[in-house]
């Protein structure tokens, strides 16, 4: 009985690994291309712009928040970089501007959400719809071109064939995963998120730490915009439509609890290949990503549900 | 220095209100000190002012351990030597019990959390409150009654020499009560001080020292537990007498109209339980907290899923697979918890009120609002809510209150069997008499009633019969004239071993 229990939470702890696992395989077995190097390296650098935002989001949702905007945040910050990258100051320049232009974007989503006492929701719909505006005012609705070749590179290059944009997001991955799981902070983030009144009670300061992942959000999605335009060669407006979707649904699939409190950064990393692999694999397979969409769709509802009934069992 | 609190000359005024009138409280180290009031007495306001969650207002002053004692939040009054307990209960449900036990002031090591160490003290702080759960375990794991210890052990660790109980015991049954008053006593001896707030009286005369009384926001008075007595207190509290604290109104016996047989439940929470009640009867369900009371009743009510046993009203056998079912045959359910399943707190008393009868507000098939402030204002009078008008947010009034809103909810659809569970938990000894007297009430009128109480006094005040459950099963059945703190006790510890 308590050997079937135990056995039936093992299933729905590691479900999204074993599928991940399962994925992988198929695909390995049906088109060997898959597992190549270059595949491989292909799949990291598909996953690095998602992977740093899902990231963001994590903490976000965590806390108990939810965060739309960062997909516009991207754009805006993307033209930013791009205006700035044209050769005419060091590369560093455009990548600090776009990371403090996403920390703002994130500082007044923090505020509006955590002092100001609106939903989540409706206060980041605000900026998603606001910042896209501002990405498409300051480049007049128009791709910025002449990107500098430096810039470009930085994408396209590579360190001990490990893509740079990978190394970024390994970076992320490890200062994100050791500020969650290692220090005071992380552990107050999850408190706030599992009961924001025993957090507050507990002399924790809710609103410095709601703010400050809406913060941390804001400037990974920063980063990504930098690193959106060295990509995409050039200053994309239009650019990151539904990121934020994709990195919900990383962080949702990796076992992040919408209800908040819950998940953990290992997760938040198979939720980021899983959504990659699909994506990858159905393409190699030659897939319509109009099917491809649907599969996504599922897989939500389904991580979600299992993460639902996990929970219901345990009461 | 006699007191280790003190405060003097305490207001505070919200807009429109003086909850706090000139009060004052004094604490000696090492007392457990009862704050007494009806709610709205303005207990919990004064201890959130000693909290640093409200300020008060100009002129009062507050000494602690002999220095002026000035907080701004709770963190703030927790690193001077004052912890709480709240009320509701504040568990991370998804964290672990060490974490939950640190929660604010973790350990740090090179400014890291030291888990070892959290883990490490944790484990020595539950093994001194001989609590039997591993310092690892996830808080959504545990009973109420263990959550409510560690709440208790998190407020011991700050080393407070002050430590407020806001109705410790509230969701908690006796064998915990004697627990956790066995953690009292040992630390009064290390010269704590604890403020304990309970509308238990039994409580407050086995284990507090001293007693404040406030009323309406003003200082009543303050004296020893030894020379008051029950009735000393509730007059000082309520400015009268209630000459009877569980009153019990005669009421004629009939037919049996309900019976509930065999009852399993699927998740096995409840094994083969059958009770009945007759017309005009109280039958009371006793057992510790998680002998499966609630969960048999909910069973019945089609909550969950059963596994076996036949549900019999009124003669007719009714399947049934949702409350829905059974509320047609006139069952009604007063659930546990008020405020998730009794209530929608931000409707209106109105609202509230035709919630479950609303056919009976319906005019030519559409909801009526002016038929439905009309039958919420026959229950609003006939149940004494004390509400502005029926179209107060239910979340504004007080537990009492919000708890008579649910009755008459049920009320309104005319059942002729009604059960309530824990029906006087968190409101205050006036509001306790009046749905004592209601329920008594009901009986005369020939329905039949079916309470579940942790507090053992209360079913024997009011039942006729009592069943009592342990750990699922059904233990043993006790006539009025049979009625025993120590049988019932006996009966609910009724565990195989």
């Amino acid at each position: 009985m308590e050997n079937k229990k135990n056995i039936k939470a093992l299933i729905s702890n590691y479900f999204i690994y074993v599928i991940f696992l399962v994925l992988v395989i198929i695909l390995a077995a049906l088109k060997p291309s898959f597992i190549s190097p270059k595949n491989m390296a292909n799949i990291l650098k598909q996953a690095s712009i998602n992977g740093i935002l899902a990231f963001g989001m994590m903490f976000v949702i965590i806390s108990g928040g939810f965060d739309m905007s960062v997909g516009s945040t991207v754009a805006f910050t993307g033209i930013l970089a791009a205006l700035l990258g044209n050769g005419q100051y060091p590369i560093i320049i455009p990548l600090c501007v776009a990371v403090l232009g996403g920390l703002a974007v994130g500082i007044v989503n923090g505020v509006g959400i955590a002092v100001g006492d609106l939903p989540p929701f409706i206060m980041t719909l605000g900026t998603m719809t606001a910042v896209r505006g501002l990405a498409l005012l300051i480049s007049n609705g128009k791709p910025v071109t002449g990107i500098s070749e430096a810039y470009k590179a930085i994408a396209a290059s590579d360190l001990f064939g490990i893509p740079t944009l990978a190394i970024f997001l390994l970076i992320v991955i490890i200062i994100c995963s050791f500020v969650a799981t290692k220090t005071v902070y992380g552990r107050r983030v999850y408190a706030c998120g599992g009961n924001l009144q025993a957090a507050r009670v507990a002399g924790i300061n809710t609103t410095l730490i709601r703010v400050s992942t809406f913060a941390i959000a804001g400037l990974l999605a920063g980063l990504c915009g930098f690193l959106m335009t060295s990509r995409i060669t050039i200053g994309q407006p239009t650019a990151a439509e539904s990121y934020e979707m994709d990195a919900i649904t990383a962080c949702v699939v990796g076992g992040v609890s919408m209800s908040g409190g819950v998940g953990n950064p290992f997760g938040v990393i198979i939720g980021t290949l899983l959504i990659t692999v699909i994506g990858n694999g159905l393409d190699i397979l030659g897939v319509s990503s109009h099917w491809q969409k649907i599969v996504k769709g599922l897989i939500i509802v389904v991580a979600v549900l299992i993460d639902v009934k996990g929970k219901s069992k345990k009461d | 220095m006699e007191y280790i609190l003190e405060m003097r000359n305490i207001s505070k005024t919200f807009p429109g209100v003086k909850a706090l009138d000139n009060v004052q409280l004094q604490v000696r180290p090492g007392e457990v000190h009862a704050l007494m009031g009806e709610n709205g007495a303005g207990k919990s306001t004064l201890m959130k002012i000693l909290m640093g969650i409200y300020t008060m207002d100009h002129g009062g002053s507050i000494t602690f351990n002999g220095q002026p004692y000035t907080v701004h939040n709770p963190k703030e009054a927790m690193d001077t030597g004052v912890a709480m307990i709240h009320q509701e209960l504040n568990p991370i449900l998804d964290m672990t019990v060490y974490e939950n036990i640190f929660v604010g002031r973790e350990i740090r090591r090179h400014g890291l959390v030291d888990k070892k160490e959290e883990i490490r003290q944790a484990r020595e702080l539950i093994a001194e409150c001989g609590l039997h759960v591993s310092p690892t375990e996830i808080l959504r794991n545990l009973t109420v009654a263990q959550c409510q210890l560690i709440e208790i052990i998190k407020a011991i660790s700050v080393n407070a020499k002050v430590i407020i109980m806001d109705e410790p015991t509230a969701a908690i049954t006796d064998r915990e009560v004697e627990l956790l008053f066995d953690h009292i006593r040992r630390l009064k001896q290390k010269g704590v001080a604890i403020i304990y707030i309970s509308h238990r009286m039994d409580e407050i005369f086995t284990i507090c020292d001293t007693v404040t009384v406030y009323r309406d926001g003003q200082y009543i008075g303050c004296g020893s537990t030894k020379e008051l007595d029950e009735a000393a207190l509730i007059r000082m509290m309520v400015g009268r007498e209630i000459t009877d604290v569980f009153p019990k109104l005669e009421a004629k016996i009939g037919e049996t109209i309900f019976e509930a047989n065999h009852i399993t439940r699927a998740d096995n929470k409840v094994k083969d339980v059958s009770i009945s009640v007759r017309s005009g009867e109280i039958l009371g369900i006793g057992g510790l907290v998680g002998a499966g009371r609630s969960e048999l009743v909910e069973g019945i009510f089609g909550m969950h899923r059963l596994s076996g046993g036949e549900i019999i009203v009124k003669g007719k056998k009714v399947q049934v697979h949702s409350p829905g079912d059974i509320i047609k045959e006139g069952v009604a359910l007063v659930t546990e918890d008020r405020k998730v399943t009794g209530l929608n707190l931000s409707g209106s008393v109105n609202d509230n009120i035709a919630m479950v009868a609303i056919r009976k507000t319906l005019s030519n098939g559409l909801y009526s609002k002016a038929k439905a402030r009309k039958v919420s204002e026959e229950y609003i009078g006939k149940l004494k809510i004390k509400t502005p008008s029926g179209d107060e947010i239910v979340n504004n009034l007080s537990g009492g209150n919000q708890q008579k809103v649910v009755i008459s909810k049920w009320l309104l659809n005319d059942p002729d069997i009604i059960i309530l569970d824990e029906p006087t938990r968190g409101i205050d000894v006036g509001a306790k008499r009046d749905i004592y007297l209601l329920i008594g009430s009901l009986a005369q009128q020939g329905k039949a009633v079916i309470i579940i109480s942790s507090e053992i006094p209360e079913l024997m005040g009011v039942c006729d019969r009592i069943d009592v459950m342990a750990e699922g099963h059904f233990s043993g059945e006790l006539d009025r004239d049979h009625f025993s703190q120590e049988s019932i006790m006996k009966l609910a510890s009724d565990i195989a071993v």
